[in-house]
């Protein structure tokens, strides 16, 4: 489908530009691709220090392994474990009840 | 700064077939949620592309460090959350960096910054014509100076595009427009910049 505003094709010819390719012919279009290409230079990727690097990378690190337990873990089971602690223990109580009951008479 | 924002899925067009299979993340993805250990891979992919979009914000280092580690560490704790509705993997941790930044000038509004110009430069070639190289510093501090003068918008739209290398669809789902929006917006910010670097 031929594109249809200036700025989708602008839009286009910049895909074209940041993958390294030919951009396009319109003339109408050439000037905004110059600056667009004096940005690709200007905006450059900025370097990340290595001390920054590798104490971010030992963060992630720890973060994952104090997270192991809480990501691994789903809300049903708990709420099983919760759930059936309480029914056990309600069990133990009844049956400590009865038993004393039945003792006393 | 919190370290706490809203991480989770994001609400795009969930219409949106087939996003799974365009996201070029999806497989490191995927084995994140199942194993954080490979978190590390989506670390070392973006960690460069995230600290630039944070710098060219902030004019600041340290404080593009500040942010640029919350945001990793935002994404790690949300990745189990993370759901590829539409919106890719890099749309989601830029969006997380975006709030963070967002943070980060709310919490230092008063405070003084170092010029963007301190970006350590490539160490030149032996044979390079010193006079040339000032130039062309020169010419690229004027340039990032005016990107900076953009309003808001449109200097999110710059930086995401040309900084990081999102495509308008993505910027989209950074920023909540709609992809012909930042397509316009795209096209205004640099008639704004083509002009005013003819000055």
């Amino acid at each position: 489908m031929a594109d249809r505003t200036p700025a989708e094709r602008l839009d286009r010819a910049l895909d074209s530009l940041l993958t390294g390719g030919f951009a396009t012919r319109e003339r109408e279009l050439r000037p905004l691709l110059d600056t667009a290409d004096q940005l690709r230079i200007a905006l450059a990727p900025v370097p990340v220090s290595a001390r920054f690097e590798a104490d971010l990378a030992r963060r992630v690190a720890a973060g994952r392994r104090a997270g192991r337990f809480d990501f691994h873990v789903p809300t049903w089971l708990l709420l099983t474990g919760a759930v059936s602690s309480a029914a056990v223990g309600v069990g133990v109580t009844a049956y400590a009840v009865w038993r004393g009951t039945h003792r006393s008479s | 700064m919190s370290e706490s924002m809203p991480i989770g899925p994001l609400a795009f067009d969930p219409a949106a077939e087939g996003a799974a299979q365009r996201d070029p993340d999806f497989s490191a993805v995927s084995s994140a949620q199942h194993d954080r250990a490979t978190f590390a891979v989506l670390y070392r992919r973006y960690l460069d592309a995230v600290y630039s979009y944070a710098f060219y914000q902030l004019g600041d280092h340290h404080d593009a460090e500040d942010v640029t580690a919350r945001t990793f560490m935002a994404a790690l704790r949300g990745i189990g959350s993370f759901r590829n509705e539409g919106a890719s993997f890099r749309a989601w941790l830029f969006r997380i960096a975006r709030n963070t930044i967002a943070n980060a000038h709310r919490t230092r509004a008063r405070r003084r910054t170092e010029p963007m110009d301190a970006i350590p430069l490539e160490p030149p070639a032996p044979d390079a014509d010193p006079a040339g190289l000032a130039l062309q510093a020169e010419e690229a501090r004027r340039i990032r100076a005016a990107v900076i003068a953009l309003p808001d918008d449109r200097r999110q739209v710059v930086l995401l595009r040309f900084a990081d290398g999102l495509s308008a669809r993505e910027i989209g789902e950074v920023l909540d427009r709609s992809e012909g929006a930042v397509r316009v917006l795209l096209h205004r910010a640099l008639k704004d910049l083509a002009g005013h670097l003819r000055r």
